[in-house]
């Protein structure tokens, strides 16, 4: 029996040892995408949240976007947009029958790590079963359409600050990271540079000062041990 | 039971003094988010009218037109000449979601104007838009367990408050 009631609120129960990774929103969380006629909607960025051992294996993704997880992309013709979050995919490693790091709608991310792209707060509950050894954290945020004056629309292939053309990226992905060891209380993951603008490569790139609007799409990153 | 008998009584306040047009109709809407077929007849009184409709919204995850969107609205004319009808209407449907990452029923809730254009001399057709603000959100866990680690996180749904369609609508006795 279905109950009238839109205000039913679903609740992570932590228990001790769990590990809560909360992203809070910044200034430019969504971003203006046009639709038709001048009128526009306002996106929030597709991003991945994954974990490596200290040594920079990749271990397990933690939660990613419904659009890049499952290739639900609207209106791509086709585009794979293999800039939206090139670090990831690459640490990832995964290659896709037509050769790209990207998960196809055929072979999709599963469905427990795949969701919506929040338009306000998110908050993930992380349970290590053997949480001995330290883990890596990390986390690539990215804007469609982001251009400003050093990653524009106009940028040709071949290009270094080419990002997808007039649909792609713009600025490009951003990464965070941080280490949170078996005795860490609680922490905040830092900025550690930005992708490849193409998605060409899984390089990290630590030049900030092309950079405008990206940096501030998340407001900050709180990893809490329970 | 209490709110529903508050809205009747409402409408049949509002509607007191105005001349009925003919509501009962058959009719079929499209909006960005939905399309519908609806059922509508007059009831309890004259000038009151109740519709139920079952259709289909691209509202969740996927964007795919493939949630199934029913419910039920009541409303009357607060405006009524020759060729126009404006009435004032609420409603309460269900929203099934229909994606491979959740499975919800969102309850939803609506409040709009409903606009009626008679075309013809017949009186049996006519052009419908319906424009108000509905309410509707859900939230729901997702959790994923793989070798050592367990994941979960909340999601959460939520239609857009925006109602607007437009429609065609046949006039039956």
């Amino acid at each position: 029996m279905v109950g009238f009631s839109s205000c039913e609120k679903e609740e992570l129960s932590f228990t001790e040892g769990d590990i809560q990774i909360e992203i809070e929103t910044g200034e430019h969380w969504l971003h203006d995408f046009p639709l038709l006629l001048g009128i526009t909607k306002k996106n929030p960025p597709q991003f991945a949240i994954w974990l490596e051992d200290t040594k920079g294996n990749y271990l397990s993704t933690v939660f990613a976007t419904y659009k890049i997880a499952t290739e639900g992309w609207q209106s791509n013709n086709g585009n794979r947009r293999k800039e939206a979050l090139p670090y990831w995919c690459h640490q990832r490693g995964v290659v896709y029958e037509d050769g790209l790091l990207l998960p196809t709608k055929e072979n999709p991310l599963a469905d427990g790590i795949t969701g919506a792209t929040p338009v306000v707060n998110k908050t993930l509950q992380l349970r290590l079963k053997s949480f001995n050894e330290p883990v890596v954290i990390k986390a690539e945020f990215n804007h469609s359409i982001d251009f400003n004056e050093f990653f524009p629309e106009d940028a040709k292939v071949g290009d270094a600050n080419y990002s997808g053309g007039d649909m792609g990226s713009g600025q490009p992905a951003i990464v965070y990271a941080g280490t949170i060891y078996p005795e860490t209380k609680d922490m905040e993951l830092q900025i550690i540079g930005h992708s490849s603008p193409d998605g060409s490569n899984g390089n990290i790139n630590t030049d900030f000062e092309k950079l405008t609007t990206s940096k501030t799409i998340v407001g900050k990153i709180k990893v809490t041990k329970k | 039971m209490k709110k529903i008998a508050f809205a009747t009584a409402l409408f049949t306040l509002i509607s007191f003094g105005v001349k009925s047009q003919n509501p009962n109709q058959v009719s079929a809407r499209l909006s960005t988010n939905q399309f519908e077929l609806g059922y509508q007849r007059k009831f309890i009184q004259q000038k009151i009218w109740g519709e139920t409709y079952i259709g289909l919204g691209n509202q969740d995850i996927n964007k795919k037109f493939d949630d199934i969107v029913t419910g039920l609205r009541i409303g009357t004319p607060v405006l009524v000449n020759k060729k126009n009808v404006i009435n004032i209407a609420a409603g309460i449907g269900l929203y099934f979601s229909n994606n491979e990452i959740y499975s919800i029923v969102t309850p939803v809730y609506s409040g709009f104007i409903a606009y009626n254009r008679f075309i013809g001399k017949t009186e049996k057709h006519s052009l419908l838009i319906n424009l108000g603000y509905q309410y509707g959100k859900k939230d729901y866990k997702q959790e994923y367990s793989i070798d050592d680690i367990y994941t979960a996180t909340i999601g959460s749904f939520k239609v857009s408050p925006v109602y607007f369609s437009v429609g065609y609508g046949f006039h039956f006795k």
